[in-house]
């Protein structure tokens, strides 16, 4: 389709007369008007055919990224103390460099060139030459263009009508149709944007849909089976929008499974999750607790089918009828955790809670819970009898307070090395400490709930996380057992990492997963400080180096 | 009146003065300078004691046994101490400190060296532990320890070090003028070897002994020698300061309220408690502990006390090199106290008494009168034990980890910090660099020839420097590499479940230098001497060099890398139903993968038989090789079973043993002829008896069998054996065909037919020289030569050389 002015001739026709020339110049004037018109026209009147953005995206682009005000948000992202978190030689840090660069065009251009809307997409991650970038330009936008594409940078090519442009020292293929500007690095992606058959463009009701989500969020992001490369394909669709709030981006996931996944392990998930409701997370440096949507034996019957690899699992939590006389060491450890297995309902909850650096051996402090009846693990606490004493071999036997409800096993070196078992009211509770077990028995995160609907929380926490690994792994270096680093190197590498990590605060998740899709909330809090400011406004600077 | 000076009537009053009190003066005098004298000659030994309470709160790990798995203590039975004797000469001040702990861990040493600020010296301040196995732990940071010292407790390292310097203070606060005596006597048989029963054992206990002007005892020092290990049962987990306990009990009644007794363990590292009268238990513990002291108190009763001389001896020596570099420093303090002629050597671990013993008569030889080893002080080395008990699979010989010269080191350093100089130093000579040079290589490129002489060590010392570099690559991508990848590492253990971001290889390295102690078992006490010197110039622990030595086997046990092949070599002896004459034709060739650099070595020691062996430069057993009473031996590796590592030496060092100490070709065939832990090699095997040559091949298959001659021709490998290689029956099919149809009649035949090469075809193992052929060797038995070929870059074989060996002697 070609730009095309209709001109209406001011000249006259035989039957009427012509309009007489003043003598006083006025035909100058009136050309010089008729001249401005036409110019006005050429610049200002739209095309002929008013198409819409989605009518040149094609349906066949299965990644797509929506985005308002795009340098509002880039300058955003220049604040967010997120970039500060992100280490220098990753690939998360490659791409944030790309966006947050000095552009080869001025800012108040960036800012007045699209208005609205900026549309990105691609056919998959495999293809990036057919990446598409749409945008509506403002009217600024469209006569700078016009003026852009008068300058020697820029080569014409007719191409059958479709007018396309290319930027030559940048490579890059644009065209602008009515008040919207198209950019590709591929000419074929353009041209193929540019004559889309209206079949095969982006359905109407999705855009909207997507534009609206845009809208309420800085980023929107859609994804569709296609978009994962790798077989079976993880998801059918996978969308998500960002917030780039300074202290807490947010990310909201939404999506389906693929088929190949469901058909594997479709029935480890949650059929019908009308009424979850989770246990509230224990407040562990890193925490899970999910609603299983079965109890724990059936749910884990199923996992087994789907995974060989299990059976071994299998021996230690199968229960039996009895215990044998006189049973061993390692029968009645079985025995505890089987009842514990058989106890738990579908409520589960895990927590790591850092290390002791200075046991025996670094030891995790890790603990759980499952909800559920517990008339299994009385029955067994009653049967296990008092460990014997052996003054030459080492006893392993667990050893069962009636009163506390709580078995612990000695195993090697002191209480935080000490595997335990207790039952609460709902549940079970396990732990690999003596010492953090008898802490969170008296915690009432308990037997609280959460109190919102979903059937999935985690979070973690990053800094802490680092900080509590610290000592544990300065345990090694001390003893030269840290591959690489000696006590001195690995306390520099961990400043280092520390002062990286630090504003990471927290990273959590909610959301509700079944079998017919998912819904996740995720946050990340950020400790904002001056510093953070700082350093964004040092990685700009780097950027435009 | 005159005028007087006025100066003379002063004068003249003094006169007065002095003949007015003539004869009292005299008197007051006298008395004075008795004072005096008294005084100045008790004032030059000052002593001071004191005993502190150090035991942890229950709960608190102990320390001794890895099988308490680091657990907590559950009880005290009796309390553990830190007793502490201040001594000051006038010249030399010391604190002496004993600890009821197993060891003095270098933690608590530097936080109680960090603590103390005091006017004695910090290098003066001796620390010492009982070697209790029931005192607290909680002490060490080091990871590999704290499976037997239990978690680490800062705090609990802080309050015993604060205790111990409080004891340190109050002793030196409690000061006063003080004789001293010593003694040393008979323990009566309270110590036993604990680990053979005829074994050597300490006899002796000494005693010093320090009294103050009233004659009350300020401390009672006790030397005796036994492992305190006598506390279990249900008292596994409880604080006890074991036998010791009984011995300060005892001695406090019988030496007074005043006295601190002080106990000093020996050269425990073999040697424990008797059970005096069968018993066991709690009443052994007693009965030891108070027996100990009621002997120490005799001995004390006839002492003399008199004024005491000390003289405090410390060095800060490097250690030799040790595989376990992340458990043990790179150097450590020692120290020697002589007291008057008692000399007392401070052993920074548990050394074994022969040990002690050995260095007691060092000792005595220069005039000292007595001598005590106290083991345990300042730091924590492990054990130490004689280069003898080295090869044995027990735990004293696992625990040591500085390889077997440790003894000779620990007498060296000793010895020169001893002031009493034998009548003549000897200066030991070490190869200098005159003599070095002439264990250069001589002969040309295609004849590479070192000539070694000297002691074992010396000629040890001598190859491992002149091959330096090749053992440092050799270690390390046939050692290092193969456990820092994991390939050593046994399947599905623990091992290779551990993250990657973890650096085992000094624990394994650690683990595999204590498995292959065992392998040593068998070699003459100069073959291991002759190994520590090739350690020592190659600059590895010597466990390193040994693992070097037999590295393939740890590999071929799961593993078939080419890099670790095994050799397969042809090997022919021609007697004299073959050759007509009384003499034996010897013919062998070497087939081995591998880059590493063949070497002809004259070995020329001082002890033991002069030899001539063909091998390579990183490898210190015996390939191919001859004596000069004409034994000549050399293998070939033939795989019948599965590979497995030998409970004793390797095979090419049993023959490297014989080569340097055996003569007859029968004496040397009976010990081969019951190696039976010897799997899938055949030995070669020929010599005299008197004027009788014979010769022999020795097949170690499933199990032993000696085989002769045939029509007198005798190959490395009947082609009719079952189970052998295809190629190999191959290759001794085609010798013994052209030995029958081609007779060879010299040496020479004999070398052609051997490097005879068929380039046109493969070159494979089916040929007598191959592809893998490295170099081959013939001789007649009775000749003073052998005669070398060694590979070309072109693979053939190149021309033979002869090497006449002097040293050597015809055979009439």
């Amino acid at each position: 389709m070609s730009n095309s002015v209709q001109l209406t001739s001011w000249g006259g026709t035989a039957s009427k007369p012509k309009i007489q020339r003043s003598s006083s110049g006025k035909p100058f004037l009136f050309i010089i008007f008729v001249l401005i018109v036409l110019a006005s026209v050429w610049f200002f009147i739209p095309a002929r055919h008013a198409a819409e953005m989605e009518s040149f995206i094609p349906a066949s682009h299965s990644i797509e990224v929506y985005v308002y005000d795009p340098a509002t948000k880039r300058n955003e992202l220049l604040k967010s103390p997120i970039l500060h978190t992100i280490p220098e030689d990753t690939a998360a840090a490659a791409y944030l460099h790309l966006l947050t660069r000095k552009l080869p065009v001025p800012d108040w251009l960036l800012n007045n060139v699209s208005s609205g809307l900026f549309h990105i997409s691609v056919e998959d991650s495999n293809r990036p030459d057919s990446l598409l970038v749409i945008t509506r330009m403002t009217r600024i936008g469209l006569l700078s263009e016009k003026f852009f594409s008068l300058s020697g940078n820029v080569s014409r090519e007719r191409a059958g009508g479709l007018d396309l442009k290319k930027v030559i020292n940048a490579e890059i293929f644009y065209s602008v149709r009515n008040k919207y500007l198209l950019v590709s690095s591929s000419r074929d992606a353009l041209i193929q944007a540019l004559t889309l058959p209206p079949e095969e463009a982006i359905e109407k009701n999705k855009f909207e849909a997507a534009q609206q989500k845009a809208k309420e969020a800085d980023l929107f992001c859609r994804l569709d089976g296609k978009a994962f490369l790798q077989s079976p394909a993880l998801f059918k669709d996978l969308s998500f929008s960002v917030r780039l709030n300074q202290s807490m981006p947010r990310l909201s996931i939404t999506g389906s499974f693929s088929d190949e996944i469901l058909a594997r392990y479709g029935t480890l998930l949650p059929q019908n999750t009308k009424d979850d409701s989770l246990d509230m997370p224990l407040d562990g440096i890193a925490s899970l607790s999910v609603n299983l949507g079965a109890p724990l034996p059936q749910w884990y019957a199923k996992l087994a089918e789907t995974n060989e690899g299990w059976e071994k699992v299998s021996s230690w939590i199968t229960l039996s009828e009895s215990l044998p006389e006189n049973a061993s060491a390692t029968e009645l450890l079985q025995y505890l955790i089987a009842s514990f297995f058989h106890s738990s309902g579908e409520k589960i909850r895990l927590a790591w809670f850092g290390f002791d650096p200075l046991e025996v051996v670094p030891a995790p402090l890790l603990a759980g819970t499952a909800q559920g009846k517990t008339d299994a693990l009385h029955a067994a606490f009653d049967l296990v009898p008092p460990p014997p004493f052996s003054d030459d071999m080492i006893v392993l036997n667990p050893s069962v307070n009636s009163e506390l409800l709580l078995a612990t096993v000695p195993f090697i070196g002191g209480e935080n090395l000490t595997p335990s078992l207790a039952i609460y009211p709902q549940g079970a509770l396990f732990a690999t400490s003596e010492t953090l077990i008898r802490k969170l028995m008296q915690s009432e995160a308990l037997t609280a709930q959460l109190g919102q609907k979903a059937n999935l929380y985690f979070h973690l926490r990053p800094a802490q996380a680092w900080e509590a690994a610290v000592p544990a792994l300065n345990e090694f270096a001390a003893s030269g057992l840290l591959r690489g680093h000696t006590e001195s190197s690995f306390a520099e590498a961990a400043t280092k990492i520390s002062k990286q990590i630090s504003t990471l605060q927290e990273f959590t998740v909610l959301g509700i997963v079944s079998d017919k899709a998912f819904h996740l909330e995720a946050k990340v809090t950020i400790g904002l400080s001056d510093q953070a400011d700082n350093n964004a406004i040092q990685i700009a600077q780097r950027g435009q180096r | 009146m005159k005028n007087r000076c006025p100066l003379s009537i002063p004068f003249r009053l003094f006169r007065l003065k002095v003949n007015f009190l003539s004869r009292g003066t005299a008197l007051y005098f006298a008395a004075f300078l008795f004072i005096l004298l008294s005084a100045v000659q008790s004032w030059a030994l000052e002593a001071g004691s004191a005993k502190i309470d150090i035991t942890p709160p229950v709960g608190t790990p102990l320390n001794g046994y890895g099988d308490r798995m680091g657990r907590n203590s559950t009880s005290v039975h009796d309390p553990l101490w830190a007793r502490t004797v201040f001594l000051d000469d006038g010249e030399t001040r010391f604190f002496l400190v004993s600890l009821d702990l197993v060891a003095v861990n270098p933690e608590l040493r530097q936080r109680v060296l960090e603590l103390y600020s005091g006017p004695v010296p910090k290098e003066h301040v001796l620390l010492t532990a009982t070697h209790t196995h029931n005192g607290h732990g909680g002490m060490c940071q080091k990871l590999m320890i704290r499976n037997v010292s239990g978690r680490f407790i800062p705090a609990v390292l802080e309050a015993t070090a604060e205790k111990i310097i409080e004891s340190m203070h109050k002793a030196y606060n409690g000061r006063r003028r003080a004789a001293l005596g010593y003694a040393v006597g008979s323990n009566q048989g309270l110590s036993v070897n604990r680990r053979f029963s005829a074994g050597p054992a300490e006899s002796q206990i000494g005693v010093v002994k320090i009294e103050d002007s009233d004659g009350a005892a300020i401390a009672v020092i006790t030397n005796f020698t036994g492992h305190p290990t006598s506390v279990g049962g249900q008292d596994k987990y409880s604080f006890s300061a074991d036998y010791p306990g009984y011995y300060y009990l005892e001695m406090e009644a019988l030496a007074g309220e005043s006295c601190v007794p002080l106990f000093l363990n020996g050269a425990q590292g073999n040697q424990t408690i008797a059970a005096p009268k069968g018993k066991s238990g709690w009443d052994r513990t007693e009965a030891v502990g108070r027996q100990v002291a009621q002997i120490a108190d005799a001995l004390s009763k006839n002492m003399s006390f008199g004024d005491a001389v000390f003289k405090l001896s410390h060095t800060k020596a490097l250690l030799p090199l040790t595989l376990a570099e992340n458990l043990q420093p790179k150097e450590v303090d020692l120290y020697s106290l002589e007291i008057n002629d008692l000399l007392i050597s401070f052993f920074p671990g548990e050394p074994c008494v022969e040990i002690g013993l050995n260095l007691r008569e060092r000792a005595l030889a220069r005039g000292y009168d007595a001598h005590w080893s106290v083991g345990l002080a300042n730091d924590y080395l492990m054990y130490f034990v004689p280069r003898a008990l080295y090869p044995f699979a027990n735990y004293e010989s696992f625990m040591n980890f500085f390889g077997p010269g440790m003894e000779d080191w620990l007498y060296s350093q000793f010895e020169s910090l001893m002031s009493r100089k034998t009548l003549v130093e000897s200066i030991v000579d070490l190869p200098d660099e005159e003599a070095q040079e002439s264990q250069q290589s001589e002969g040309d490129a295609s004849f590479p020839l070192l000539t070694l002489h000297g002691s074992s060590h010396d000629i040890g010392l001598a190859r491992g420097s002149f091959f330096h570099n090749a053992i440092q690559n050799k270690y390390k991508t046939k050692v290092l590499d193969p456990v820092d990848t994991g390939q050593w590492y046994p399947t599905g253990s623990w091992w290779t479940a551990m993250p990657s971001f973890l650096n085992l290889t000094p624990l394994a390295m650690t683990a595999l230098g204590m498995g292959s102690r065992s392998l040593l078992q068998g070699l003459s006490e100069s073959y291991i001497r002759e190994m520590e010197g090739m350690a020592e110039g190659a600059g590895l622990p010597f466990d390193g060099l040994w693992l070097l030595q037999h590295a393939r086997l740890y590999s071929l046990a799961k593993d078939q890398s080419s890099l670790f092949s095994l050799p397969l070599c042809t090997m022919v002896a021609l007697t004299n139903e073959y050759t007509g004459t009384k003499d034996i034709l010897l013919g062998r060739n070497l087939d081995w993968k591998g880059d590493e650099n063949d070497y002809v070595i004259r070995m020329l020691p001082e002890e033991g038989l002069p030899s001539i062996q063909v091998g390579f430069d990183w490898n210190a057993g015996l390939m191919t090789g001859l004596n000069r009473d004409r034994l000549f031996l050399c293998l070939e590796y033939v795989p019948y079973v599965d590979t497995v590592l030998p409970e004793k030496a390797p095979l090419e060092f049993l023959l490297g043993q014989l080569l340097r100490s055996c003569s007859s070709f029968s004496e040397a065939l009976k010990v081969l002829s019951a190696a039976e832990y010897i799997k899938n090699y055949h030995v070669l095997i020929a010599g005299y008896d008197g004027e009788k040559a014979d010769a022999a091949v020795v097949e170690y298959g499933q199990s032993i069998s000696v085989r002769k001659a045939v029509k007198g021709i005798l190959t490395g490998v009947n082609p009719d054996t079952q189970g052998i290689p295809d190629e190999t029956r191959e290759r001794y099919q085609a010798l013994i065909e052209t030995l029958k149809n081609q007779p060879v009649k010299n040496r020479e035949s004999l070398g052609t037919l051997l490097t005879a090469s068929p380039m046109e075809s493969d070159g494979g193992m089916q040929h007598i020289w191959n592809h893998a052929s490295r170099h081959c060797v013939v001789l007649q038995l009775s000749q003073p030569e052998i005669m070398c070929a060694f590979k070309q870059p072109d693979g053939k074989a190149g021309s033979f050389a002869t090497l006449t060996v002097s040293e050597i002697s015809s055979h009439e």
